[in-house]
């Protein structure tokens, strides 16, 4: 009966990002999971439904040797327009995600967050808080809620940041982690610069730890690895059978890659969780050791090998795929501290650390290894003073799937600063003439601008008071004594 | 306060073949770990599993028939181990007056495994200065490097470098035998008492059994008894502590009888494992006497990979030597030693810190040598005897044990086990950290969600100070 993790997915980017996590995971655990056994790692995600009886019962994990009847994924989905949940539950995942624990309406939230979060989420409070509820009560000891939106729109941003304070009030105990998909320069929504402005202030305040996701980092790596990918794979094989099939693995739709990217930082996040080894790093291990000050919860986060390998059914190019995985553990650690694995589009070696977290996943990583590596590059790293060598450590022993090693990186970095200051000038291109504000208007009061103003700002300015604090004040600091004067 | 960790262990132990297992019910795991947050671990977790983990020590204790006291393994930088580790050392405290508690706890590597591990190390260190008996310092950097450099592993893992401190710790807690420092066993040089009183006079020089070149293991014995004709004056005293030992020790013969059989005999003591009073109380009445100085260092030679022991002769001389130059530099490791510096270095008698050029000495309050294998009983190891490596005021500044049973595949071995200022240097080093990342408050907020305040922090610290200058002072 291990931690569990109740995954709740909001608006259209949040549920295809859900979408393809369950995919991920369901690949990850049947790699793992020869036997077809309902143990304690798959209980932390899934529940084992037994459908043959009416009601359908919950397996409980047990001695963790049971069979696998029905997974059922723990997961609430929320959209307030039915198109997407429904092409996902005629996909594979049907039989995953449980139709009982769907929340949805008709017409959507018109990309303004005020209608989805002061007009939709007081509307359907009591509906997603027994969902929920249903939810938390089959798990045996939940850990944490991870809310899957996109600040951009209208549903995620506004129903997403409403259950966020929701779960504040209702769940105080459980850790609220949210995967949070920042909009990019060019967002295809006009009045996205507002809707992640009142997001963020929301979740500045109700949030335990934020992991920001910009589109546009995503769209970088995504176009990288393709690129490499055709190259590598035109060189390999004759030119004719694979340079006609161009575009992201083949078929799939354009966000998939992307997705599968956020996807697979859930997963990384959660593996120490789910699976053994030397030292384990829980997510309230995470939200003490990289959050010192209680509104500084927002975590750069890197990876290596950044995508999962596809499922290629053309030799070359899985070859081509296989050979742009990282070859050694010294090569990852480099990886993850550089500018192009970011998830969202900061440098954040030109900005000071406030602490760092390494999960290292694969059976023969070592904390040698990780040591050797972390003062190999610790130069490079500009820390913060009262933290100038601190890291957290932790090695998973389950690798991630087609990849004998892997390593995940978060990080409390000033940099988040430069996005919020992004952020805060198209909000202020739109703001200063009261662009599309009558639409707000008509569900919140206008004061809401001010406030989220308000609160980004304090903590923007923050952390930029902390940037380059790598040397200690030159402050006389008064040592305790205790008895020692006595002679 | 997960279950992985746990169920791990138990199903290792039950797959070693059917030599041991741990007891069907003998433990405790929750959910959610303690998130490497001392405060949730003492504050939060200790009151809610005060009542189920003496329950489980309580069954335990049912089953002993004379219990001497508990051993505590944990580490310092973590939530569960550092802090509910504590509180459980607290309650066992209050449960069982009259047993001894110690801790054997493990030192952060200091590149930072977890980054709150200042707090939670020096949290740890204050609280069981006043509640434990005493407290053996396991480095996980000394361990890593031993691992590396003297066994030959290139990449240390956790399971090496936890095989190397339980054969650390078992070579000094399995049962051993009394005996005086000098050849054959003898609790006074065999040279004259008047040569004796002269060095001691003087303060210096080559431990008194070496320089007797007539004395072989049999010479001249004086059938004193322990600590009676005391020469100078150092041994005294400590009678009514042994008489209470008898009691609570559950040994058979009394201690006065099994030493002077050594003596009397002049050729050694019994073989075997013979008669031993329970490590724990050994360790506690020979080491911890002092409630200021409770902190031990364990030192054990040979550190060989397996392979090499079959190609390796064993002979006392040459392990004392460099167990001893251990001691004196106050290293962990057997190799990189310093041999310039001596006890008479003219650092030597400064404290710590005190900001002289010159190499600092390792100095001890007191320290207790277990010899294992043969010959271990007529050893000669009088140069661990000096006066000058140990404090000017500690009354009994060395304890001899042997056990001539082999430990391990080594024909020879020896374990120190000493109240030194060799952790002065980590602790201080802890407390820059510490000092650092309080002013700046970092990190403050999750521990005072669960009720420990800056003010504690700073009690906490202070404390640290004391201990820290205490030996740096010694």
């Amino acid at each position: 009966m291990p931690r569990e993790l109740v995954t709740i997915q909001v608006g259209q980017c949040g549920n295809q990002v859900g979408c393809r996590f369950w995919e991920l995971a369901l690949r990850e655990h049947a790699a793992y999971n020869t036997k077809g056994v309902y143990d304690e790692a798959l209980s932390s995600f899934f529940r084992n439904v037994d459908t043959r009886v009416e009601p359908p019962r919950n397996l409980p994990v047990g001695e963790g040797r049971g069979a696998i009847r029905t997974l059922k994924a723990r997961s609430v989905i929320v959209d307030m327009e039915c198109g997407v949940i429904n092409e996902m539950l005629k996909g594979p995942l049907g039989e995953v995600l449980d139709t009982r624990q769907l929340v949805s309406d008709v017409s959507g939230a018109g990309n303004n967050w005020a209608h989805g979060h002061h007009e939709y989420g007081p509307r359907y409070h009591d509906a997603i808080l027994d969902k929920i509820r249903l939810t938390a009560e089959d798990c045996d000891s939940l850990q944490s809620f991870m809310v899957l939106h996109s600040l951009g729109g209208g549903t995620g941003s506004g129903v997403g940041t409403y259950i966020v304070r929701m779960l504040a009030d209702e769940f105080p105990g459980v850790f609220r982690f949210t995967g949070s998909v920042f909009p990019s320069e060019d967002d295809d929504v006009v009045t996205s610069p507002y809707n992640a402005m009142l997001a963020l202030g929301q979740l500045v305040e109700h949030a335990d730890c934020v992991l920001p996701i910009e589109n546009q980092a995503l769209i970088d790596i995504v176009n990288r690895t393709e690129a490499a990918r055709d190259r590598a794979a035109a060189a390999d094989a004759a030119a004719s059978a694979v340079s006609g099939l161009k575009g992201s693995g083949g078929g799939s739709k354009p966000f998939d890659s992307m997705n599968g990217v956020a996807a697979s930082l859930l997963l990384h996040l959660t593996a120490s969780v789910r699976f053994e080894g030397p030292l384990n790093v829980d997510l309230n291990d995470i939200t003490m050791n990289l959050v010192p000050y209680p509104r500084m919860h927002f975590l750069l986060s890197s990876m290596s090998p950044l995508q999962p390998p596809p499922k290629d059914k053309d030799v070359g190019r899985a070859a081509a795929a296989l050979a742009l995985q990282p070859r050694t553990l010294d090569q990852v650690f480099g990886d993850v501290f550089s500018r192009e694995h970011q998830l969202i589009r900061a440098d954040p070696r030109a900005a000071t650390y406030l602490a760092c977290g390494l999960i290292a996943r694969g059976p023969t990583a070592t904390m040698a290894d990780i040591n050797r590596n972390v003062a190999r590059l610790r130069p490079q790293l500009k820390m913060v003073h009262w933290n100038s060598e601190g890291f957290k450590l932790g090695i998973c022993s389950t690798p991630p799937v087609g990849c004998p090693f892997g390593l995940l990186c978060l990080a409390n970095n000033t940099a988040i600063a430069h996005t919020f200051t992004t952020m805060r000038e198209r909000f202020d291109k739109l703001y200063k003439r009261r662009f599309y504000t009558h639409h707000y208007e008509q569900y919140m009061d206008p004061g809401g601008f001010t406030s989220a103003m308000e609160v980004v700002g304090d903590l923007t300015a923050q952390y930029r008071a902390l940037e380059g604090a790598t040397q200690a004040p030159p402050l006389t600091r008064l040592r305790p004594r205790g008895l020692s004067f006595l002679p | 306060m997960e279950p992985k960790v746990v169920a791990g262990a138990r199903s290792a132990a039950a797959a070693s073949g059917s030599w041991w297992r741990y007891p069907s019910s003998g433990y405790l795991v929750m959910q959610s770990g303690s998130g490497n947050n001392w405060a949730q671990g003492f504050h939060g977790y200790g009151p809610q599993v005060h009542e189920d983990a003496l329950d489980l020590v309580r069954k335990e204790v049912e089953h002993a028939d004379s219990l001497t006291g508990f051993l505590l393994l944990q580490s310092m930088a973590g939530g569960t181990g550092a802090g509910l580790g504590t509180y459980v050392a607290e309650a066992l405290r209050d449960e069982y007056h009259s047993a001894f508690v110690a801790n054997c706890c493990v030192w952060p590597y200091e590149s930072g495994e977890v980054i709150v591990q200042p707090y939670n190390t020096l949290l740890t260190l204050s609280h069981l200065a006043d509640v434990s008996d005493g407290l053996v310092l396991l480095e996980n950097e000394a361990l890593h490097r031993t691992a590396a450099k003297l066994y030959g592993i290139a990449r240390p893992s956790f399971g090496d470098m936890n095989g190397i401190a339980a054969r650390a710790l078992a070579a000094a807690l399995l049962p051993s035998q009394p005996r005086g420092p000098y050849a054959g066993g003898a609790y006074v040089a065999p040279a004259s008492q008047q040569h004796h009183h002269h060095h001691q006079a003087h303060g210096h020089g080559a431990g008194p059994g070496r320089s007797s070149p007539g004395s072989s293991g049999g010479g001249v014995q004086l059938p004193a008894l322990r600590r009676a004709d005391s020469s100078g004056g150092r041994l005294g005293g400590e009678s009514p502590g042994l008489g209470s030992l008898g009691s609570r020790g559950g040994g058979a013969t009394p201690p006065h009888a099994a030493a002077s059989s050594p003596s009397a005999s002049g050729a050694g003591g019994s073989g075997g494992w013979g008669v031993c009073t329970a490590p724990l109380a050994e360790l506690v009445t020979r080491l911890c006497g002092h409630p200021a100085y409770r902190l031990l260092t364990l030192r054990s030679v040979p550190q060989l990979p397996p392979a090499n022991i079959d190609f390796t002769t064993f002979t006392w001389p040459a392990l004392t030597k460099r167990l001893r130059q251990m001691l004196v530099t106050g290293s962990v490791l057997e190799e990189g030693l310093d041999w310039s510096i001596t006890p008479q270095s003219p650092g030597a008698a400064a404290a710590l810190g005190a900001g002289l050029a010159g190499p600092t000495v390792n100095r001890a309050l007191a320290s207790w040598l277990i010899l294992r294998g043969q010959g271990a009983a007529e050893a000669d190891v009088g140069e661990f005897a000096d006066p000058a490596l140990s404090a000017a005021w500690s009354p009994e500044p060395l304890s001899v044990s042997y056990s001539t049973g082999r430990f391990g595949r080594c024909a020879m071995s020896a374990c120190l086990l000493s109240n030194d200022r060799h952790c002065v240097g980590p602790i201080q080093r802890m407390q820059e950290h510490a000092y650092g990342m309080l002013e700046s408050r970092a990190f403050v907020h999750q521990y005072e969600k669960y009720g420990l305040s800056v003010a504690e922090f700073q009690d906490c610290f202070a404390r640290i100070e004391d201990i820290a200058q205490r030996y740096a002072r010694l």
